[in-house]
């Protein structure tokens, strides 16, 4: 069978462009419980910033498979995941004016180490690519 | 919903789309003939549907707890999907991604 699905790169590129919409989607998420009144399919429906939330959860769906194409999905999660962590923490701080305290900053530090350790490790490819 | 506390939610929210993670990545590492065809995967509908279901709950969940709280439960879906991988598609980390993802962990503490 050939694989339609391109190649490594891609999938980088798509392991970045999911981070960014995964921060996206926090802020949009944030600013649709502020102004959601009750939660039911209409109600949630009816809230742009709900509808604005799915589509970047929906971009990200179509993303993320191609990211996972050639990453494993441990180590794309574990890199994705600090990534937006940080990116969460800056918005929560610039547009809800949400503090960044020194326990923020020592989980942000240690998280930072640990993507350094995990990056930098020669990869162990999986069973899967094996057989 | 309103019996149940905002963290539960938010739980439920994060092991949902880490089951959903490993519906996509099942989908998403076999060959296909069209990229169409690999979105139309029943494990990829799935996986859709348990992400999906994540938001929702998540959604409830903001209402009262701030958005950078609830990033405490990115790192323990990391930790579930980490688990799931392993034991389904036999995904094995080398020490040194074992002591960065101990780090990634440790740093969540940050954010409780």
């Amino acid at each position: 069978m050939v694989d339609a699905v391109p190649s490594k790169l891609l999938s980088r590129a798509c392991l970045a462009l999911s981070v960014g919409l995964l921060v996206l989607s926090a802020y949009l998420g944030k600013q649709a419980a502020l102004t959601t009144e009750q939660v039911s399919v209409s109600g949630l429906l009816g809230n742009p910033w709900y509808v604005a939330v799915l589509f970047c959860l929906g971009t990200h769906a179509l993303v993320w498979p191609l990211a996972l194409r050639t990453i494993p999905l441990s180590i794309a999660y574990a890199i994705a995941n600090p990534l937006s962590l940080l990116g969460i923490l800056v918005v929560a701080n610039r547009a809800f004016g949400e503090p960044i305290t020194g326990w923020n900053a020592a989980g942000l530090a240690l998280m930072v180490a640990g993507l350094w350790f995990l990056l930098s490790a020669p990869r162990r490819p999986p069973a899967e690519e094996n057989t | 919903m309103s019996a149940l506390s905002p963290l539960a939610v938010a739980f439920a929210g994060s092991a949902s789309a880490a089951v959903g993670q490993l519906f996509l990545k099942l989908a998403a590492r076999r060959p296909a003939t069209s990229v169409a065809a690999m979105y139309l995967r029943p494990a990829m509908l799935a996986g859709y549907a348990m992400i999906l279901l994540s938001t929702v709950l998540n959604t409830w969940a903001y209402r009262t707890v701030p958005a950078k709280a609830i990033a405490v439960f990115l790192p323990l879906n990391l930790l579930m999907v980490v688990l799931l991988s392993a034991v389904f598609l036999r995904e094995r980390l080398t020490g040194r991604q074992c002591v960065g993802l101990a780090l990634i962990l440790a740093g969540t503490a940050g954010f409780a």
